[in-house]
């Protein structure tokens, strides 16, 4: 069992850890837009010289991209692998700037690819907004709450190294731990981890754009039609304005129909929360909390419990949480006809979103449907085939947009369901026609160009690659 | 109609999508959100898009009519507007600030000639005449029976205020008047009547009282510029199950009675009130 040591700095911390040249290190994205600390710790580690590393991150977003990218220009980052990642190091990725090709991998496929000893974690950095002295942590505690710890739990568990980075350290052992000090080598106090009130930005927008309400009123009704909104039901959203609205008009639903579901997961919201008061969801299972009464409630209410990512989604953990979903609505970025999702990289070709749990939650959900515009600007957002594979068409059941709703023909059940509540339901190819006679046929970038990324199976196959321009 | 969404005519984003949100007919704007030096660009997109947008809306079997709201009749744009406007197929005209039949007349001498140039059936473009001054308030019924084309008032709102002094979101009872000589004109003219926007998009609760006040004094629907505030005004303006069922009471009691006066459920039922219920089951689509 560790003893966990409290250290002054940073530097000393990362002393003491053995870390050197070529090895892995971890992070978490629980702050979000908020995190300070994967930007404080890439400093001291150019500071003290090393180099080579490769950086595996649940996500990266915010500023934290701007110093991921510092810390690839100044060689101590050579490789990253994550779920997401936005500019600069988007572009940096399409013009080859990170010397080795980054990883794509879904938060389920992190979390066995770590258990399984795939990826091997040399020294895990993991903010946590509350520490005692035992080295016990939680994100519901101090001055920056960010809730849920979950995909950092992994990591805890299997790192060879364990750095805790808080800006609060309680005098008394901490009520509620999402991450035992029994797991933490050491402890650094630093003045600030970053702002929780920038947790619910970024893709966590609340949505007031009438185009993404009219796809989420007909996914509403795609998935009362398909007979999957009863009681007991398990649900779940992503974190894009047109999920998180469908979610909204499923509270109104649920309250109207009488409702009561099984429960909700994955990322959790405010609104969650009060559904689950209101005796809507019996359960909440969090494996990020996306906003402050998500991270407050966290603690509080016995309702809502912290979840692994291994739990939440790892393809081989027996009570896989995603693989209980009956419903799960996902945000896209492209659609082809054999219903493949790519949710990662636009029409053309740049990269404008994320695996997350995208793939994990499909897989296991008894219907999973994907919504998405029709098109953004001019670019047609469905297509004759993606340009990056993320979820397989195999595991996507409807396909929503405002200008049609297209049902897997493996689902000849569906079909006959939205059928008979009187939804049209038209193939993929015709709402594939209907909206390139508004745009026009897209002429798809064909990328020449090396190896820049990979995007991994929850397996820990490649499923596709992505290659520079060229 | 319940519902019409002003959309810019010079903005293709936004004149794809206008049909989709749910409206019952969308207006496109050639008037006060087009520049001056912009009219001409705006025309031609227009002419270019109104086909696609109309076809798209056909395939996706969602009934959305679509009128063109043209520049004022005192403006040097309006003739090219009327000409763009049918050249891109569409058949109905909002006209603004119509004070006297006099241009509703004027209006209708252009429109025959330019029917007839573009080999349309003579009278197929109707109008819907933009009342927004006290002087086209006093003169509603004259200008509602100036010519068949006119099939409905809208009510310009923001500008009469203007006329009269009082600020647009606190002018519920100044309003009152205008809108019952209007919705009273309306009624004699057998047209419908449409009340103005609420621009205030903030105030989701203003939007409703007043098109509540508005559906309450005799208008029929009410325009819009936002697409988030037709769930709103079609709530207001669609008979409620209880007026339904009543309506078809009514109906239902005068098939197997036909002696002219008579009483069900305790109300008298005589030819206005069925005329109500026949209203109210032909505009619901719903009469068994």
């Amino acid at each position: 069992m560790k003893t966990c040591r409290l250290l002054p700095t940073l530097e000393e911390a990362i002393t003491l850890s053995g870390l050197s040249d070529g090895m892995r290190i971890s992070f978490h994205h629980h702050l979000r837009l908020g995190d300070r600390v994967v930007g404080q710790v890439l400093q001291v580690l150019e500071d003290v010289g090393l180099r080579g590393l490769t950086l595996c991150a649940s996500s990266l977003m915010g500023e934290t991209c701007e110093a991921v990218y510092r810390a690839v220009k100044a060689g101590v980052v050579v490789k990253i692998e994550t779920t997401g990642l936005k500019p600069p190091l988007t572009e940096a990725v399409l013009r080859g700037e990170i010397p080795e090709p980054v990883v794509f991998r879904t938060h389920g496929g992190r979390a066995r690819a770590i258990e399984e000893g795939e990826i091997p974690i040399d020294v895990a950095f993991i903010a946590a907004s509350g520490a005692d002295r035992e080295g016990n942590l939680n994100g519901t505690s101090g001055i920056n709450p960010f809730g849920s710890l979950g995909y950092a739990i992994a990591d805890a568990q299997h790192a060879s190294f364990v750095i805790a980075v808080t800006d609060w350290v309680s005098d008394e052992r901490l009520a509620y731990r999402s991450i035992e000090g029994s797991l933490v080598d050491v402890l650094v106090q630093v003045p600030s981890i970053g702002d929780c009130e920038m947790v619910a930005g970024g893709s966590l927008r609340s949505s007031q754009n009438p185009m993404e309400m009219v796809i989420a009123h007909q996914t509403l009704a795609v998935m009362q039609a398909a007979g999957v909104l009863t009681d007991g039901m398990n649900y779940q959203a992503g974190s894009g304005g047109i999920s998180l609205l469908v979610t909204n008009l499923l509270e109104d639903y649920m309250h109207r129909k009488g409702v009561v579901g099984g429960f909700a997961s994955g990322g959790i919201t405010g609104s969650l929360v009060r559904m689950a008061r209101e005796g809507l969801f019996h359960t909440l299972w969090d494996v990020q909390s996306f906003d402050r009464e998500a991270a407050l409630s966290l603690a509080a209410n016995p309702f809502h419990r912290e979840m692994s990512a291994s739990l939440y989604a790892n393809p081989h953990h027996p009570g896989c949480i995603a693989h209980q979903l009956d419903v799960m609505v996902l945000s896209a970025t492209e659609v082809d006809l054999e219903f493949n999702v790519n949710s990662i990289t636009g029409t053309d070709g740049r990269i404008l979103g994320a695996l997350g749990g995208g793939p994990d939650t499909a897989y296991g959900a008894a219907l999973t449907v994907v919504v998405l515009p029709s098109f953004r600007g001019r670019i047609p957002m469905v297509n004759k085939k993606v340009n990056l594979l993320c979820t397989p068409g195999a595991d996507v059941d409807v396909v929503v947009t405002e200008r049609g709703v297209a049902v897997n023909p493996r689902r000849p059940e569906v079909q006959e369901a939205l059928h008979q509540a009187g939804l049209a339901v038209i193939s993929i190819e015709a709402l594939m026609q209907r909206i390139h006679r508004l745009t026009g046929t897209p002429v798809l970038p064909q990328p020449k160009g090396r190896v820049v990324a990979l995007v991994e199976d929850r397996a820990g196959g490649v499923l596709c690659t992505m290659r520079a321009p060229g | 109609m319940r519902s019409w969404l002003y959309t810019p005519a010079n903005n293709p984003g936004r004149m794809i999508h206008a049909g989709i949100y749910g409206a019952d007919g969308v207006v496109f704007d050639l008037e006060d959100s087009i520049a001056p030096g912009e009219k001409d660009e705006a025309r031609l997109l227009l002419e270019e898009m109104l086909p696609v947008i109309q076809d798209a809306l056909d395939e996706q079997g969602i009934l959305c009519r679509i009128a063109i709201r043209i520049n004022a009749l005192d403006t040097p744009w309006w003739k090219a507007d009327v000409e763009s406007s049918l050249k891109a197929g569409a058949r109905i005209l909002r006209v603004p600030k119509i004070e006297s039949p006099r241009g509703i007349e004027e209006l209708s001498v252009y429109l025959t000639d330019v029917e007839f140039r573009l080999g349309l059936q003579e009278g197929s473009t109707t109008i819907q005449a933009l009342i927004e001054t006290p002087r086209g308030v006093e003169q509603a019924f004259a200008i509602g029976d100036a010519s068949p084309r006119v099939v409905a008032f809208s009510f310009g709102a923001e500008d009469y205020c203007a006329a009269i002094g009082v600020r647009r979101k606190e002018a519920t009872l100044a309003l009152d008047y205008p809108r019952a000589r209007i919705a009273s004109a309306a009624a004699a003219c057998h047209v419908e009547a449409y009340d103005s926007v609420w621009g205030f998009l903030d105030d989701p609760k203003g939007l409703a009282e007043d098109a509540a006040r508005a559906h309450a004094l005799g208008f029929h629907g009410k325009s819009t510029i936002h697409p988030n505030q037709i769930a709103t005004i079609h709530t207001v303006f669609s008979y409620s199950p209880q007026e339904l069922e009543e309506a078809q009471r009514i109906i239902d009691a005068v098939a197997q009675d036909n002696s002219g006066v008579m009483s069900s459920f305790g109300r008298m039922i005589d030819k206005p009130v069925v005329a109500w219920a026949m209203q109210v089951m032909k505009t619901s689509g719903s009469s068994r």
